[in-house]
Formats: structure tokens, sequence, C-alpha cells
């Protein structure tokens, strides 16, 4: 187990260090000055020829792409994301922990609700395949795959705060001001999210559960004569939730991309948000500040879904 | 009958009879190539109802021309925000636009955007599979961990961080979907070439003599087709998506050209007063992502017999 952890690390390694050469690289595209990166177009277009000379070499801009790329990385490694451009002086690093303390438990909510959702209406429509229900979960399932959440987003508003007054349209209200306005400012946001999730998750759990049943595994256990909730339960859907946990890393980075649209909507001063107004304020190192936690987060989950793959199926490890 | 034809005929008629019940019929089973593919998507009715929709969405793209009752683009400022009626039947924005004009013209700019970006990622990414999985070693080494550093970042974040870095437009917005799109086709596409690649029929083109774009072509990409048919359709939708979401954020098309996100963006500021122009583009996008869906699903059914019960 430690060899195959170690093996595993050694191969995230390579790819994490491209990640960060992506990143650096996306700001170099950007047309224009290079001290766009750094400076807001208007700062720059004020600058006389000399300044723009002198601030260029004041941030290593004239040296060779090579030596930028080394120079950023090594700040990074110290933890020094860079500052933001459109909110002047604040620290990258400050801005998206901010932001993360409104989008984790907005997305977390999310992820449980419809991973419950999702996980047991998949299992019960692969328990009955082809009957009306099975039908019906995955019509549910790919109809939730396919409406974009922002629509859905503003259904819901419509609906719940426009015509029923039941819930306020938008904003954020901080735990510790209000837990019951907290939660009531979370909750269309924390649905409509849910919801997308759960499509996923009934699709793959239900073919993963259909997958195991035809297993010899499962025959035998039949055959020995257990009572069908210790087959469907103990021997079925145990091994069933295993390839679950792969997918467990990509509705991550599902609920992170929903959120740019959801916290929008919504306006949760949350991740989304801040890479909404990043993008749209050509504030690139926090774009890329936003870039590097998001993929360093995704690769983190998937190590630990290696990982966790490799403890519960031992098959695994011995590929 | 003639696969049967010596033991049935060696029995009674009646057994014949009895025994024939069990046998498939040959006019459903011999049908090769294109008009049994046809026939088995249609039993697949999710994806009639599809092709029914992507059909409506077509013909609005292709002739919103004819069938707009308005030019999507003229501004009646002594008209902003008019309740449907007869000859505004989903009324007009903020500049007096006829919305039902717009949502005619937008079909043109998700169609596009989801066609055309699906076409270039997929090319891209069966070169670079096909490449991959054929030669193998330092090549494939390569590409999988460009593929495997792109897959790092969350497909929606990295095209419209892209996007925008690139600058606004359609053009750019398809350049960024292909350029993080690519990878999956390239995954699927690799996969199949080094299951099949040591089959016998791939050995005995070798023997021949076949160079290795014949085998590449001919043998590997043709047993291929499948899954890769499957992942365009539902790509399509996905960049439709996208193009919507990316427009409704401001990064893709630029106002005043009609797109259904830009239209979604505009009416949700008035929904309030007029929920009907935020309702509509939204409806529209939902139903064109779930026909390229539909379609997806019935493809995978109809292509991928193993795969009918998974997903």
């Amino acid at each position: 187990m430690k060899a195959y952890i170690i093996r595993t690390l050694f191969l995230y390694i390579p790819v994490l260090f491209g990640v960060t050469v992506l990143v650096f690289l996306l700001l170099k595209v950007v047309p224009g000055d290079p001290l766009s990166g750094i400076l807001s177009i208007s700062q720059v277009n004020a600058l006389t020829n000399e300044e723009i000379a002198a601030l260029q070499h004041e941030y290593g801009l004239d040296k060779p792409i090579v030596v930028q790329y080394f120079d950023w990385l090594g700040k990074i490694i110290r933890g020094d994301f860079g500052t933001s451009i459109a909110y002047t002086g604040q620290s990258v690093w400050d801005l998206i922990s901010t932001g993360l303390r409104v989008t984790v438990p907005v997305d977390l909510l999310a992820i449980g609700i419809g991973c419950i959702v999702g996980i047991s209406l998949g299992i019960f429509a692969a328990l009955k395949p082809n009957t009306i229900l099975d039908w019906l979960v995955t019509t549910l399932a790919i109809g939730a795959i396919s409406i974009p959440s922002y629509w859905l987003g503003i259904v819901f508003i419509y609906i719940f705060a426009v015509s029923l007054h039941w819930l306020p349209a938008a904003g954020w209200v901080n735990f510790s001001d209000s837990p019951i306005g907290w939660l009531k400012s979370v909750i269309l946001p924390v649905i409509t999210l849910a919801l997308g999730v759960s499509g996923t998750y009934m699709r793959y759990a239900r073919s993963a559960m259909l997958e195991v049943l035809t297993q010899d595994y499962i025959r035998t256990a039949w055959a020995k004569g257990l009572a069908p909730k210790v087959v469907i339960i103990r021997h079925a859907l145990r091994n069933a939730l295993i390839p679950l946990l792969t997918i467990f890393g990509l509705s991550l980075a599902y609920m992170l991309a929903g959120s740019v649209l959801i916290e929008n909507i919504f306006a949760l001063p949350g991740m989304g948000q801040l890479t909404n107004r990043a993008i749209f304020s050509r504030d690139f190192p926090v774009l890329q500040g936003i870039l590097l936690f998001v993929s360093s987060v995704i690769l983190l989950m998937n190590l630990v879904t290696d990982v966790g793959y490799a403890m519960v199926d031992p098959r695994v490890r011995y590929k | 009958m003639s696969d049967y034809g010596v033991t049935i005929t060696q029995i009674s008629e009646k057994a014949r009879e009895k025994l024939q019940r069990y046998i498939p019929h040959k006019s459903n089973q011999s049908q090769t190539g294109s008009i049994a593919f046809v026939r088995q998507l249609f039993r697949h009715r999710l994806s009639i109802v599809g092709a029914v929709i992507i059909f409506l969405a077509i013909f609005m793209a292709v002739f919103a021309p004819l069938i707009s009752p308005f030019d999507p683009l003229k501004i009646d400022l002594r008209n902003v925000y008019a309740q449907p009626s007869i000859s505004h039947p989903l009324g007009t924005d903020l500049m007096g636009r006829d919305s039902l004009s717009r949502i005619f013209w937008g079909a043109r700019i998700s169609l596009i955007t989801g066609v055309l970006a699906t076409i270039v990622s997929a090319t891209a990414g069966t070169l670079l599979g096909l490449i991959a999985g054929y030669y193998g070693g330092k090549i494939d080494a390569i590409i999988m961990r460009v593929t495997d550093v792109l897959m790092c970042f969350p497909a929606f974040i990295f095209t419209i961080s892209l996007a925008a870095a690139l600058g606004a437009g359609i053009g750019n917005l398809i350049l960024a979907i292909s350029l993080h799109a690519w990878t999956g086709y390239c995954r699927i596409i690799r996969g199949q070439v080094i299951s099949v690649k040591n089959r016998e029929y791939v050995q005995a083109a070798k023997v021949i003599g076949a160079i290795d774009y014949r085998i590449m072509v001919f043998h590997v990409f043709k047993n291929s087709l499948a899954p890769l048919i499957v992942a365009s359709s539902l790509s399509i939708g996905g960049n439709i998506m996208t193009e919507a979401a990316a427009s409704f954020l401001g990064i893709g098309v630029q106002p005043p050209t009609p797109s259904w996100g830009i239209e979604l963006r505009s009416g949700y500021g008035s929904l309030l007063t007029n929920p009907w122009l935020s309702m509509a583009p939204g409806l529209c996008i939902t139903l064109l992502v779930l026909a390229f869906n539909f379609i997806g699903d019935g493809l995978r059914d109809v292509l991928d017999p193993r795969m009918r019960y998974r997903y």
C-alpha cells in the first residue's frame, strides 16, 4: 500500500508542474502589452514609453520567459500569489480564501443532497430495469443534466421569490450574523446545484449497480439463499459504490464551474463571483490564482480517489 | 432459412412452425448498414423526440430571415418591454427589439458554435489519439501528460478564462472550447486504438504490407467510430450549453448579435415585469441540449449494445 501511494505521488508531480506552466502561459497569451497582466488597460495607456520600460524592468518582464516562469513559480511556492489589479492592493490569496468561505458550504451541501438523491434513485432504477420507474429516473437524469443551472436558478427565483415570496431573490447573509437568514439565502442555490449533481449520480449509480448485479458473486449470493436485502445491500450496493468514488472528484469540478454561474444569479460573494469579476476586469493575477487553486484541488481529489480506490479494491494496487 | 435448412426440413411441419417462433426474423436481423441503423434508432423513442427538436432548431436557424417577423437588430425605443401581442408573440426587449425574431436568429449561434467546436475538437482529439495509441512510446507519453494537465481544469472555468484572455467573439470561444474538449476524444480514441492494434486483422494488414496511414484509417479508426459518434453528439449539447453560459456571462458572443445566452441575460433584468423574456431563451437552450443528449443516448444504445444497460 505504501509503495502504491508513493508510486502514485510520483505520477502526479509532472502533472502539477504542467498545470503551473499552463496557468503561467495563460497570462502570456493575453493580447496586448505584457503589463496588462499587472496593471489595468487604462493605467497602461496613461504611461509614457520610459515609464513602461521601467515598470517592465521592475516586474522582470524584460527577462526571458523561462526565467520569468521560475521567478513566478518561486513566489507561488512561497505562498505569494500576487496582488489583485481590480481590488487594488488586496492579495490574491486573501480574496480566494474569503470567497471559499461562501462557496464551500454551499457546494458541500449541494454535493451531499445531490449524492443522496441521485444514488438512491439510480439504484432503485437499476433494481427494476426497463420498467416505468427506470424510464422515469433515466429521463429525469438526462433532464437534470440538460437544464442550464443558471436558467433553473432564474426559474426558481421567479417561482419562490417573485411569485410566492417565500425566499429572498438573491443576496448573501453571513452565517454568524443570522443562521436562518443564511439558510434562506443558500437554499435556492443549493437546490439548483444539487439537481445537476443528482442527475450525474443517478446515471452513474444506475450503470454501476446494473454492472454489479450481473456478477458471479451476486448469483452465488442468491443461490445460497440469502435474503434479498442482504444480497442487494451487502453484496451489490457496497461494490457498486466503488466506481462512484471516481466521479466524486468530477462532481467537485462541476460544482466549482457551476458556482461561476449560480453565484452570479444569486449574488453570492464566493469563488464563482470572484472568477467572474476577475474575468470581467481582466484581473489576471486573481484568475491565475483561482485556476491554480482549482486545478490543485482537483489534482488532490484525484490523488485521494486513486488511493481510496486502492484501499477498497486491492486489485488496483497490483496493476 | 438456409442456416437452419438441414435440421428444419427433417422435422415435421408442426415442429417447424413452433421452432420458427424462436428463430429470429431474417428480415429484421440480416439488414445491415444504414437502414437497420436508422430503424433501430427510431425504436428508441426519445431519439425521435430529440431528432424532431434538432430539426426544428435547424429550420429556425436556416430560415431565420424568412420566418422572423422583424429584424432582430431593429431598435424601436418607443416600444420597449412590450407585452406579448399578435405582432410581437414574445413581446419586445429593453431596446424594443422583437424577442421572437431574436430567438430564431439565436438558434444560428447555438448550432454553429455547438457543431463547429465539436468538429474542431473531435478532429484534433482523434488525430492525436490515433498517433498516441498507434505509435506509443514517447509521443504517447507526451500527449497523455498534456491531457492529464488539461483535465485538471474544470472545462467551463478553463474555457471562459481562455476566452477572456483571447478576447470576446464566437471564433475565440470556439477555439477556447476546443482547446479543452479535444482531450476527451483523444482518450477515447487512444483507448480504442490500443485495444485493437494487436488484433489479428491489424497484424494481417501489417503482414500484407499496408502502410501506417492505411492501417490507422481503415482498420483502427473505422473500428473506433462508434464511441466517437456517441461522444460527439453528446458534446454538441455540452458545447451549446457552454456557448450560452459564456454569452450569458458576457464573454462569448457580443451584443447586439442575438444569442440565447445574451437574451437570457437581458431578460433576467426584467424578470419581475416580463418573465417570458428570460423563460423563452432558457427553454430553447434546455430543449436543444436535451435533444442532443437524447440522440447521444439513443446512438449509444444502437451502436454499442454492450452499453445498453449502462448510463
